[in-house]
């Protein structure tokens, strides 16, 4: 590995106008999580030059930086998903941390995110450089073949204009990219397939201890659901962080995994050591975020990073309907509000800034698209959490926060009655639900005035037998679920916040509530004492059929610029190509029609490298210094060095 | 005269066995001056300490292969293996002692003289055995690797030379086998670390088969320690250890193309404030035997031989043993600091340390069993 120019040089706002003028620009990228990273990469390996805009600071990519987040995520009381991450006026995110129950017929607008109802939505994303990955568990499933055509298939939801077996290819690519830790012999269930000997860049983690006390306790237990019996069994989830590499990738040339990102060759980040607190940051970097892709695409010199720029307008030259160009403020320093203007462009422009803001800048800059959806069928996973003690020390807080769970309620005939869901087996206890291990603590010395010895034995006592599961429920497109603006709401530099319509359909509930029926059998067959309570006061609460339940949001914000066959039923075609501006590209999870029951990052990521493949065969007769780099096995195949 | 240093094969076993000595004896001062460092505080000196120590490790497993391909196994429980601090290491004309001790400038200096490049030039003739110096003080020095076989009075003026010895050795000794039909590498391939068990440790592990690979991982010792034709960076662009303590030295980073001395990358600043007081060179008697501090060193020490013997059993065809291994340095980890951020009973103005005195006459118990005191 060449160490020494692993860091990203930064650009200045009259630069990148400058060059933008001259038409130095193939594409203008719009967010450096991991869409525009993975854009940044491919284009730049072509030969094509990109402008990456960043609307936070650019720190982190200094290694000081990271350990800095680091440092705030330990000293921060909340441990919350944006917990490491400063505050910024100047480009805010959403905090869990802001949610509280919704008063009918009010909006919220404590948090970034406008709160508009019917139910509070806690999900969050991250407005830093690498976006979300710098916040994201990295548990990292292919979805399954017949997530692609649930309309069809169930009657359903949405179909995508692309199968399962179009996007193969490119799950592969998103695999070694992203550094996939998994076994092909695990994971190739419900239609899952691969290519034949296809092997992931690392071998799969170990499950944990915890995850084999639970196994022993529900693998073989039986469901009936629509005529159909689903059998349990506990499987190992794919992870995005670095395991034991499989000599026998990329035919027999191995994979070499990517530690830290550092100018200064600080030889961390090889392997997990299983620190636990992967969510929100992996204090050795083991975790792939997405400064690891755009470290690569500096290092080929066509990349021009402009940090602490905020997309304000996307402009469309009406002559033919082409975006002419993306005007953005510049700040100074998060403290001042202060900004100057500027307009970049290029040959052509890429949105890459997650499903929200995305929809919440192209609404910004009054294009709602001719069919009219952008902003609409916003989707997220809904999480049912249970939780109880286990009548055996289990081990509870070792390892990865994910390494198990249960893939077999993910498919099935029951899917045209009620929504599907996956299972995650929690490393972590119950801190998602009750803030254990420090509810805890402070339980032991508040309420029962432990201290010293007693205290620590109190706290391994109460965490070591804790089990949590997390029901990962499908919610499917539904137009009023959505993302819009209004000029009331603007952030400090004057942009319109997004306002969130949100609510839980029907077909959520149903699978929510089999969720939480499957969960009473685990834990009857675990011998495990169920402590999960769903309080009217907590602001996830809902009532179904009579019983109480809550959700959390599963941060997988998509669906608000879908991609589907014609410029009626869609924003995008099957390339994430906008239907009304030739130029214009929206990526990432905000193109997806259905989410299935899979986390959206590989799925994204794959969708990337299809979309790169096409701008790249458009943009061919601008290609310059290809070379011997045109051959695009070579390119699919070639490794992080 | 032959100014070869090795010349059988007993030679080349011995002087390996005391390689790996060597690479160990490095990563008590390394550990302690790191751990020595407040939290959160000199990320700067964190990661440099931080990342030679793991390249040290690599080292020693990768002079372990060498010695493996040859049909040996490194014993790291034989007693003496771990050096009595203060020590003294082969280098320089000018003697300096090793020892257990906070980060601080003297430490520092400590760590710059003990990757110092080899400044002998390279035809000098000093002495009749090559990359050697003439020592009158030999009996102050407790390795094995300072003393040549058969030579009362030299030793080798850089860890550089020591190697280069050694790889010439290997040149000459696998020549006149192979005259003879055979090979000096006749170790089980079974017994090589590879990558699959080591890792995030500096670096790819070279699996040792041959002449050529074995002169291949330790060059890599060569370059990553004192450097590559005393070059800031290798060819590879990996900065050598000298180079990453100079840093500290002089507040900035080396970035490609800087002359030695000359830095021009980042600055910052080193706060040798910001480090716990340890006590230096601590011993066990050094703290009240009723003291919670004399048992967290006996922990330590114990754990540490244990800990040492799991890695003399993964030296030994046990590979996967590595993979569990990583908890046992945090727990490592975790004794270290409780001596280190506390004040020795008696004598407050100073913390505790680990002291790394084996019992060699307590051999611990090296499975790997899970009690459910450690499960949780």
């Amino acid at each position: 590995m060449t160490h020494s120019t692993r860091t990203i040089k930064q650009i200045t706002p009259d630069q990148a106008i400058e060059k933008s003028a001259n038409g130095e620009y193939h594409a203008v990228i719009i967010g450096s999580g991991i869409s525009g990273a993975i854009a940044a990469k491919q284009l730049t390996a072509k030969g094509l030059n990109v402008l990456v805009l960043e609307a936070a600071p650019a720190k982190d990519l200094t290694y000081s930086g990271f350990k800095q987040y680091l440092s705030n995520y330990y000293s921060n009381a909340s441990k919350d998903n944006n917990a490491p991450y400063p505050e910024n006026p100047n480009a805010p995110m959403p905090r869990s941390t802001t949610i509280s129950k919704l008063i009918p017929g009010q909006t919220d607008a404590k948090g970034y995110m406008v709160q508009n109802g019917p139910l509070a939505l806690d999900s969050t994303y991250t407005r830093v450089t690498g976006g979300t990955t710098m916040h994201w568990e990295a548990k990292i499933l292919r979805m399954l073949p017949e997530d692609f055509s649930i309309k069809s298939t169930y009657g359903v939801g949405l179909d995508w204009p692309i199968s399962y077996d179009d996007l193969m290819p490119y799950y592969r690519m998103a695999e070694r990219e992203i550094g996939v830790s998994a076994n092909v012999e695990e994971q190739g269930f419900y239609g899952i397939k691969y290519e034949q000997d296809y092997v992931y860049p690392m071998y799969g983690l170990p499950p944990s201890y915890l995850d084999q006390v639970v196994a022993k306790g529900i693998d073989g237990a039986e469901f009936e659901l629509s005529g159909e019996t689903l059998t349990v069994k506990v499987r190992p989830f794919p992870q995005g962080r670095n395991g034991i590499p499989n000599p026998n990738y990329n035919d027999g040339n191995g994979f070499k995994p990517v530690g830290a990102v550092s100018a200064h060759q600080v030889e961390q980040g090889g392997r997990c050591q299983g620190n636990n607190n992967c969510v929100p940051i992996c204090p050795v970097q083991a975790k792939y975020d997405a400064r690891k892709t755009l470290v690569d695409a500096a290092q080929t010199g066509r990349m021009d990073f402009l940090p602490q720029a905020v997309a304000s307008k996307v402009v469309v030259n009406p002559a033919d309907n082409s975006i002419e160009h993306i005007q953005f403020k510049h700040y100074k320093t998060t403290q001042s509000p202060e900004y100057t203007e500027g307009k970049v462009s290029g040959k052509l422009f890429i949105l890459a800034t997650n499903a929200i803001e995305n929809a919440r800048l192209m609404l910004a800059s009054g294009l709602p698209s001719s069919s009219g959806l952008v902003g609409k069928n916003l989707m997220d996973h809904t999480y049912l959490l249970t939780w109880g003690l286990l009548p055996e020390a289990a081990g509870t807080m070792r390892g990865t926060k994910c390494t198990s769970g249960i893939a077999d309620f993910r498919h099935g005939k029951s899917r045209s009655k009620q929504a599907a869901f996956g299972v995650d087996i929690h490393n972590d206890g119950w801190g998602w639900a009750t803030g254990s291990p420090f509810s805890d603590i402070e339980y032991l010395v508040d309420g029962q005035n432990k201290f010293g010895r007693d205290l620590r034995q109190g706290v391994i006592n109460r965490v070591s037998n804790q089990l949590l599961f997390a029901f990962m429920v499908e919610q499917v497109a539904d137009e009023s679920n959505r993302v819009t603006v209004d000029p009331q709401y603007k952030d400090a530099l004057g942009n319109m916040r997004p306002i969130v319509n949100y609510n839980v359909s029907d077909y959520s509930k149903a699978g929510i509530a089999f969720s939480s029926q499957a969960s009473k059998v685990f834990y009857q067959r675990l011998g495990a004492e169920d402590h999960s309570n769903y309080s009217p006061l907590d602001y996830g609460y809902f009532n179904y059929q009579g019983e109480d339940y809550y959700f959390r949001g599963g941060n997988h914000f998509s669906g608000t610029h879908i991609m589907g066959t014609s410029a009626e039923n869609s924003v995008v075609n099957e390339n994430q190509q906008s239907w009304d501006h030739a130029n214009l590209y929206l990526i990432g999870s905000g193109s997806m029609p259905t989410i299935g029951t899979s986390n959206t990052t590989l799925t994204l990521a794959a969708l990337v490298f299809k979309t790169t493949e096409d701008i790249i065969n458009k943009l061919s007769h601008y290609r310059i210094d290809l070379g011997n780099e045109s051959n695009t096995n070579t390119a699919k195949e070639a490794c992080h060095e | 005269m032959n100014n070869r240093i090795i010349n059988n094969i007993d030679d080349l076993y011995q002087m390996l066995d005391a390689a790996i000595q060597l690479e160990h004896a490095t990563i008590p001062p390394y550990l302690t001056a790191l751990y020595s460092i407040h939290p959160e505080t000199n990320i700067e000196a964190t990661q440099v300490i931080r990342a030679v120590l793991v390249e040290e490790m690599l080292h020693m497993t990768l002079s372990a292969n060498v010695l493996n391909a040859l049909g040996k196994h490194p014993d790291l429980t034989a007693e003496g293996f771990v050096p009595d601090f203060p020590t003294y290491l082969p280098d320089g004309e000018k003697d300096f002692q090793v020892s257990i001790d906070k980060f601080s400038p003297d430490t520092l200096d400590t760590f710059l003289n003990i990757e110092r490049p080899s400044k002998q030039p390279p035809d000098c003739g000093c002495t009749e055995l090559k990359g050697c110096i003439v020592r009158s003080n030999h009996q102050k020095f407790q390795l094995k690797a300072v003393k040549p076989l058969k030579s009362a009075t030299y030793s080798f003026y850089s860890i550089g030379d020591f190697y280069d010895a050694i790889i010439e050795g290997i040149e000459y000794l696998e020549e006149q086998a192979q005259q003879q039909g055979k090979t000096i590498f006749i170790g089980d391939v079974k017994f090589q670390v590879s990558n699959k068990y080591y890792y995030s440790g500096g670096g790819n592990v070279i699996v040792v088969t041959d002449k050529d690979s074995a002169i291949q991982a330790l060059d890599l010792i060569k370059d990553q320690g004192e450097g590559h034709c005393q070059q800031i960076f290798d060819p590879q662009g990996e900065i050598a250890h000298y180079y990453r303590f100079e840093q500290l030295k002089l507040g900035q980073f080396y970035q490609l193309g800087d002359e030695p001395g000359k830095p021009t990358g980042e600055k910052f600043a080193v706060d040798y404030k910001a480090v716990y007081p340890v006590k230096q060179n601590p011993k066990m008697k050094d703290f009240p035997q009723e003291s919670l501090l004399y048992q967290a060193a006996q922990k330590f020490n114990y754990s540490y031989f244990g800990f040492l013997a799991l890695v003399n059993q993964a030296f030994r065809g046990q590979q996967d043993l590595l993979l569990g291994a990583v908890c046992d340095m945090f727990r490592l980890k975790e004794h270290a600091t409780q001596l280190i951020r506390n004040p020795i009973p008696n004598d407050p103005s100073q913390n505790g340390g680990p002291t790394f005195e084996m019992f060699y006459a307590l051999q611990p118990q090296t499975e790997h069993k899970t009690t459910e005191a450690e499960a949780v």
